[in-house]
């Protein structure tokens, strides 16, 4: 397993839960407390060994801790300007996760995040699938749509179906979106 | 409103990844680089797929709906696993379709799979810089990637030193230490988790007289004959220490039966009582053990348990050596075991 998803997890657990749940996973898990490399291949057992123990460990649902961390990625203020890019507005951003796959396969080739098939199924309407056997990507994915839309301002409703996720914008100028512009993140030529 | 017309000849330098289509959907003009990809089609639909659009939407309506509404149009080249195209189209006047594409993502292996070169990009076209970008990133990814491994492996090394015993390859003080106090973490854990344990403290008897009569290579044989009695008589979870010059701790997962206890320091005595040969000299040791069990305590502590290990040892040196004492907290006061196991 790719060291960026493991990374991925313990930095969300060392933030969101604290020093002492992430020393818990490890010592069920038998990774570095210290801090694990994102450079590095892991067992590729060791994901689902994160998710049960993490879940173990804080008393959660499994489906629910997904979806946090899902909820976590659009507050990495470097992820979040990616993604807002990808996208003018909610829609737009929804559509780009087609994307997803080839775009970080290009950026780290080995990191196989899912294949994301997104199609438009009526006005306002999408509906979401993942092309992977990691049905775990269900609820981290509806985590990060349900925290995009937050960060467009916008209210949409994402629920699960059987085999995909299907995202309803209910009103797309619900409230302010968060501010957004790539100019003092990128820099240089001026 | 005024019009202003181009040649058609003069987009296929302008736009070369551009498509012409007509109302039927028959292409009036494609762009050299889109030709290398779609090769001899005559109409759009037969080279392209819509995607990310209402299921059942004829190419045709999509197309004419993004050429009023302004918004990007993706296809999917029929027989290919690239990212679908993306582009604007625009009404001309005449009723055609003008629609200009972009490879996206997909512009790596497009490149890779049609033989592309800088030539086939218009100048505005990052296409190029964009392989550049990748293919260095690539490059020096991995001599990281190798330099990162190098690094790691160095670490275990450096690690695994730090807490091992150089003569005997048992663990050293903070070896045990580490593991000792994951035992002790999980014996305090909750009841349905919680694992108990034994462990011993065990020195060497007459040691001294061996490295005093044939020196200390004498004893360094000694000492590792021991070590490997110590590792033939546990199992490979348990672990083994030497912490001193003639003294080791043993970490028992698991053991919580006092029989099983006294008889393994019984075997671990026997066998070192065997004499080793070290050149010419016969060198004869002994051991005395003091053993504790984690079960016969409430809350426990690694510093209380060592401390109870040290003393129960220290009971059976005062008891002639060669022997095991159990530290017994219920009665707080040490076992003995039967006569026999006394030299």
């Amino acid at each position: 397993m790719h060291g960026f998803i493991i990374r991925g997890i313990e930095l969300f657990l060392r933030a969101r839960h604290g020093d002492a749940a992430w020393a818990a996973v490890c010592a069920a898990t038998g990774l570095d407390r210290r801090g694990t490399q994102i450079m590095r291949n892991y067992k590729p057992e060791m994901v689902q060994r994160m998710i049960l123990s993490a879940s173990t460990v804080l008393h959660m649902e499994r489906e629910e801790w997904l979806e946090d961390v899902g909820g976590w990625i659009p507050r990495l203020d470097s992820v979040r300007y990616l993604m807002r890019f990808s996208g003018s507005c909610f829609e737009d951003f929804v559509l780009s996760l087609d994307d997803f796959h080839d775009r970080a396969r290009v950026v780290l080739p080995g990191l196989e995040l899912p294949k994301i098939a997104t199609q438009m199924v009526a006005p306002q309407r999408y509906c979401l699938e993942i092309v992977s056997d990691a049905q775990d990507w269900y609820p981290v994915l509806a985590g990060l749509l349900r925290g995009m839309a937050d960060d467009y301002g916008v209210l949409a409703i994402v629920e699960r179906d059987e085999a995909n996720l299907d995202v309803h914008i209910i009103d797309d100028r619900f409230a302010e979106g968060s501010q957004f512009s790539l100019a003092h993140d990128v820099g240089g030529a001026a | 409103m005024t019009s202003t017309s181009i040649p058609v000849e003069r987009l296929a330098t302008l736009m070369p990844m551009h498509l012409l289509v007509d109302m039927s959907g028959d292409i009036r003009s494609c762009g050299p680089t889109l030709r290398k990809m779609i090769g001899r089609a005559t109409n759009i639909a037969t080279a392209f797929e819509l995607r990310r659009a209402p299921p059942d939407t004829p190419l045709l309506v999509a197309l004419s709906q993004a050429a009023q509404s302004g918004r990007r149009v993706f296809l999917g080249l029929r027989g290919s696993n690239l990212p679908p195209l993306r582009g604007e189209a625009t009404w001309l006047p005449g009723g055609d379709i003008l629609l200009n594409l972009g490879l996206g993502i997909g512009v790596i292996e497009a490149i890779a799979a049609y033989g592309l070169t800088d030539a086939d990009f218009a100048a505005n076209d990052l296409a190029i810089e964009i392989l550049y970008l990748q293919k260095s990133n690539q490059a020096i990814r991995l001599e990281l990637g190798r330099h990162t491994k190098r690094l790691e492996e160095a670490r275990e090394a450096a690690e695994q030193q730090a807490f091992t015993d150089s003569l005997t390859g048992l663990f050293n003080r903070r070896g045990f230490e580490l593991a000792f106090s994951l035992a002790v973490d999980s014996r305090n854990a909750p009841p349905d988790r919680a694992q108990e344990f034994a462990v011993m403290q065990l020195d060497l008897d007459w040691f001294k007289d061996v490295n005093d009569s044939f020196g200390h290579a004498a004893g360094d044989a000694v000492l590792r004959r021991v070590a490997e009695v110590l590792r033939q008589e546990t199992r490979a979870d348990d672990t083994i220490a030497r912490i001193g010059g003639d003294e080791f701790l043993i970490l028992l997962q698991g053991l919580q039966s006092r029989t099983a206890l006294e008889q393994l320091g019984r075997r671990i005595i026997a066998a070192i009582q065997q004499p080793v040969w070290y050149e010419r000299h016969l060198c004869r040791v002994s051991a005395s053990i003091g053993a504790v069990l984690s079960d016969s305590y409430g809350d426990i502590t690694a510093e209380q348990i060592l401390s109870d290990a040290d003393e129960a040892l220290y009971a059976a040196k005062h008891d002639g050596r060669g022997c095991l004492r159990l530290h017994d907290r219920a009665v707080n006061r040490e076992t003995t075991l039967p006569a026999g196991t006394r030299c």
